[in-house]
C-alpha cells in the first residue's frame, strides 16, 4: 500500500469503529437513527459516489465466503486481490474473529458466520444507501451499479431478469453497465433496460457491421456503438462524466447466440478518443468508469488510458478495502472493486475543485444483515417476487456437514457436488462444470434449499451434456481455460475461475505458458489420462450451441434426492506447483 | 456521414480497388506461389524477394485480443506512408499464411477493414512495402480459445 492508501484503510476502520468494531453488534438495531452507531462514517468533499456490483440477483441476504486461493502472479504476485486469508489479516491489519475479517475473508468462517449471520440482502442494502446518500446530500449522491445484477438467483431467471429491474428501481441507482445482463435475448435486454429508471452505459459494446447493414438498432449509428457510451450527472455544484465499460468478453465467455448483433471487447483505443472527446465537449470535473473488467484488466487499462479519476470496477468479485493507485502517461487513476453478492457498498467521497479530484475517501462497507434493519418498502417488494415460487424456492433438497462455497481458483465444495452429480447421474468418467465465481454458501448444519442450488446454477444456458472426448481434448480444454486465469497479459484474463472438474486429478504450473500448464492428467481411479483414448464426460454450460439435456439443477436435485445428506465430501484439488509462498492461497485450509 | 452508408459505401470502394490493380504491380498474377506457400517466410520471401523488414509504427494493424470468433475475426490494416505501393496480410498459424495482398494505385487511401478466418492462436502481420521498396511491419497476436467459463 502507497502510504495514501494506509491512510485511506486507517480511515475505513476507524468507520468501521477498530477496536470497538461493531461492539455493540449482538444486538440488531430496529431504529434507523442509531445506524451511526455502526455505520459512522464521517461525510468528505463535495461529491459522493455509492458503488454496488456483481450482486447475482440476491435479493435476500446471504452467506458467501471469500476465496481461500486466488492466485497472482508476476507484477500481482502479492497485491490486491491476490491476497486471501491470513495473508489478507496480516496486510491489513484486521483481526480473524472481527467483523472485518468475517466479512473480507474466508478464516474461521463457519464460526464467524454463526456469529455475524448473513450479510447483504436488498432490504438491508436500501436502508444503508438511502442512510449513506441523505446524510451525504442526494443532490451530491451517484449510486452506480457496475452489473452481474439480473442473473444469479432462481426468480431473476423466472422473470427474465425483470425482478432485477424493479429492485434497483427502488433502490434508486443512477448508472449502471452489464455482463450476464448480455445473457438474455436481446429483445429482452432492451426491454429491460427501457424498464430501468437508470442510465445503462456501455463504451465497448458495438452493433456488428453486418447486422448495421441488416438494419440492426444503434445508439449512434455513427460510432456504431450499441449503448449510450457515457452520462454527464450533475453532482451539486460539479458535472461528472460517467463512462460505462461493459464486461469486454461477454461472446467469448458466454453464448453468442442471444446476441448476435452485438460485438465487445475491452476498446482501450476508443475510450481514450471518448475521454478527449469529453474533454472537451463537457469540460467534466472529474471523470468515472464504472467497469466491468475485473480488476487486473481495470489495473492495466488504468495504465495505458489517462485521464479517468477513478474505475469503480466488478466482475471478479472482489472485496478490496483500497483505492488501488496505477500511474498512466498523464497522472494517476485508482481502481476500485467493491466484492459481489450485496455484500458490500463502496463508498467513494471526492473532492472536487478547480476541474481536479483534490482528495478522496473510499469505504468499503460490509452489509451486515443483522445490523441493519431492512427497508419496508424493499422487504414488501423482495417478498412479492418471491411468493409466487416460495414453496419450490424453501423445500430442502438435502443437509450437509460440510461448509458448501464455490468462489476460488479452483473447485469449491458446492462445485463439487455439482460434478459428483453430474458424474453419477450421467454415468461419465469425467465431469466439468464452468468456473463462475457467483453462487452462494450453505453452512453445515444448514438444508440445502432449491434456492440455494439456483444460486449455483441459475441461467439461461443451464442444458447438461454427455460425450466421448479424447484425452488430448481434456488436456486442451483445461489448457484453454488455464489460459484465461492465468495469462501473464491481464488483458488476455477473462475473470473466471478454473473449470471445476469431477473424477480427474492433475498438476497445474500456472506461471508456465499456455499448452505447458496442465502435466500428469489422471483419471480419480489412479489410471493415467491417455491423448488417443475416449472418455466418457459429462458437463453443462455450452457456450458455442445449446445442448440437449436436462436443466444442471435437475441433474443435482436428482443427486441430492438420493443422497440426502452430504458428509464426508472430498475435495478435488489439483497439485498446484509454485504457489507455497504465494499469499494467494491460504495453505492452511487445504492440509487435508 | 452515417456508419450504415460509409459501410455500403465502403463496399463499393473495395470493388472498383480490386479492378484498378489490372496493368500495375499484381502480386496475384506476378507470385502466384506466395499464396500456396506453408511458412509465412517463404511468403514474404515470394513476394519481395527478402524477409527483412523494420518494426516501426509506420504499419498499423488492428485487431482484438481475443478473436469473437475465429472464423471471422475483424482486422483493420492501414499505413502512414504516403505513395506505398503493396500491403500484405500474414497469418503465421494458417495452413497458407498468405491471406490478402493489396496492390496500391495512387491515389487510393491506404487503409481497409475485412474478416480474416484464424484456424489457431497467434500472430498476424501486416507488411506494407514503400515507395522505396523497403518494408515495413506491424505484428499483433490473436488468441483463438475453445470456449470459454468466465463469470
Amino acid at each position: 500500500m502507497s502510504s495514501l492508501n494506509r491512510r485511506e484503510f486507517l480511515y475505513m476502520m476507524s468507520v468501521l469503529g477498530a477496536s470497538s468494531l461493531f461492539a455493540k453488534s449482538h444486538q440488531k438495531l430496529f431504529d434507523v437513527k442509531n445506524l451511526n452507531d455502526y455505520y459512522k462514517i464521517q461525510n468528505f468533499g463535495n461529491a459522493r459516489f455509492l458503488h454496488m456490483t456483481d450482486c447475482h440477483a440476491q435479493l435476500m441476504p446471504v452467506h458467501f465466503r471469500e476465496p481461500s486461493v486466488n492466485l497472482g502472479f508476476d507484477s500481482n504476485f502479492g497485491k490486491p486481490p491476490h491476497i486471501v486469508g491470513s495473508h489478507f489479516l496480516k496486510h491489513y491489519g484486521i483481526s480473524e474473529n472481527s467483523r472485518a475479517g468475517f466479512a473480507m475473508t474466508c478464516m474461521n468462517y463457519v464460526e464467524n458466520a454463526k456469529r455475524f449471520h448473513r450479510v447483504g440482502g436488498f432490504a438491508h442494502i436500501k436502508t444503508l444507501t438511502d442512510h449513506l446518500r441523505g446524510s451525504f446530500g442526494k443532490d451530491k449522491t451517484l449510486f452506480l451499479d457496475g452489473g452481474d445484477t439480473w442473473q444469479g438467483s432462481a426468480t431473476s431467471l423466472y422473470t427474465r431478469g425483470k425482478d432485477m429491474v424493479g429492485a434497483i428501481n427502488l433502490l434508486g441507482v443512477d448508472v449502471c453497465t452489464g455482463h450476464w445482463e448480455f445473457t438474455y435475448k436481446e429483445k429482452e435486454i432492451l426491454a429491460n433496460i427501457k424498464a430501468l429508471d437508470s442510465d445503462f452505459i456501455a463504451q465497448n459494446v458495438f452493433v456488428k457491421d453486418e447486422a448495421l447493414m441488416n438494419g440492426a438498432e444503434a445508439y449512434n449509428e455513427d460510432t456504431g456503438r450499441a449503448f449510450k457510451p457515457y452520462v454527464m450527472k450533475k453532482m451539486g455544484d460539479n458535472m461528472v462524466a460517467v463512462i460505462g465499460q461493459a464486461f469486454p468478453y461477454t461472446t467469448i465467455a458466454n453464448p453468442q447466440r442471444f446476441i448476435p448483433d452485438w460485438s465487445f471487447g475491452i476498446k482501450p483505443d476508443e475510450m481514450q478518443e471518448l475521454i478527449d472527446e469529453i474533454k472537451t465537449k463537457e469540460k467534466p470535473d472529474a471523470i468515472i468508469v464504472i467497469s466491468h473488467n475485473g480488476f487486473d484488466v481495470d489495473k492495466k487499462m488504468a495504465a495505458v488510458v489517462s485521464g479517468i479519476d477513478f474505475i469503480l470496477g466488478g466482475h471478479t468479485h472482489d472485496a478490496v478495502p483500497e483505492a488501488v493507485p496505477v500511474k498512466n502517461s498523464k497522472g494517476v487513476t485508482h481502481v476500485i472493486n467493491s466484492g459481489s453478492n450485496g455484500k458490500f457498498i463502496g463508498v467513494l467521497d471526492l473532492d472536487i475543485k478547480g476541474k481536479k479530484v483534490r482528495d478522496f475517501r473510499f469505504t468499503l462497507m460490509p452489509v451486515f444483515s443483522d445490523l441493519l434493519p431492512e427497508d419496508p418498502d424493499m422487504k414488501k417488494y423482495v417478498e412479492k417476487v418471491r411468493a409466487p415460487f416460495i414453496d419450490k424456492l424453501t423445500k430442502p433438497l438435502a443437509t450437509t456437514d460440510n461448509l458448501l462455497y464455490r468462489r476460488g481458483n479452483f473447485n469449491g465444495t458446492f462445485d463439487q457436488i455439482i460434478c459428483d452429480a453430474l458424474r453419477e447421474v450421467k454415468g461419465a468418467d469425467i465431469s466439468m462444470s464452468p468456473g463462475f465465481r457467483w453462487g452462494t454458501s450453505v453452512l453445515p448444519g444448514e438444508a440445502i434449499t432449491f434456492d440455494d442450488l439456483m444460486n449455483h446454477t441459475s441461467m439461461t444456458y443451464p442444458e447438461t451434456y454427455v460425450r466421448e472426448v479424447s484425452g488430448k481434448d481434456i488436456h486442451t480444454i483445461l489448457e484453454d481455460v488455464a489460459d484465461n486465469l492465468f495469462n501473464k497479459d491481464p488483458f488476455l484474463q477473462q475473470g473466471g475461475d478454473m473449470v471445476r472438474t469431477g473424477g480427474l486429478s492433475y498438476k497445474i504450473d500456472p506461471k508456465k505458458d499456455i499448452g505447458k500448464r496442465i502435466t500428469n492428467l489422471h483419471l480419480s481411479s489412479g489410471q493415467q489420462i491417455e491423448a488417443n483414448r475416449k472418455y466418457k464426460l459429462a458437463g453443462w454450460s455450452t457456450v458455442g450451441s445449446a445442448s440437449t439435456g436436462e436443466p444442471v439443477w435437475e441433474t443435482v436435485e436428482k443427486y441430492l434426492g438420493a443422497h440426502k445428506h452430504i458428509k464426508n465430501l472430498k475435495l478435488e484439488t489439483p497439485d498446484i506447483i509454485g504457489v507455497k509462498n504465494n499469499p494467494g492461497i491460504e495453505l492452511s485450509l487445504y492440509k487435508n | 456521414m452515417k456508419r450504415r452508408k460509409f459501410i455500403g459505401l465502403g463496399f463499393a470502394t473495395m470493388a472498383v480497388t480490386a479492378l484498378q490493380t489490372v496493368g500495375s504491380a499484381n502480386i496475384l498474377k506476378d507470385h502466384p506461389k506466395a499464396f500456396m506457400d506453408t511458412k509465412p517466410e517463404d511468403a514474404i520471401k515470394d513476394i519481395y524477394g527478402t524477409t527483412s523488414v523494420m518494426k516501426d509504427d509506420k504499419a498499423s494493424l488492428k485487431l482484438p485480443d481475443i478473436a469473437e470468433n475465429g472464423g471471422a475475426v475483424p482486422v483493420t490494416v492501414s499505413t502512414s506512408l504516403e505513395n506505398a505501393k503493396t500491403m500484405t496480410l500474414i497469418i503465421d498459424g494458417n495452413p497458407h499464411p498468405l491471406a490478402v495482398a493489396w496492390d496500391l494505385q495512387e491515389g487510393t487511401i491506404p487503409k481497409f477493414s475485412t474478416r480474416i478466418k484464424m484456424r489457431k492462436t497467434g500472430n498476424v502481420r501486416l507488411i506494407v512495402e514503400d515507395a522505396n521498396g523497403k518494408l515495413h511491419e506491424a505484428i499483433k497476436q490473436v488468441k483463438v480459445t475453445v470456449g470459454g467459463c468466465g463469470g
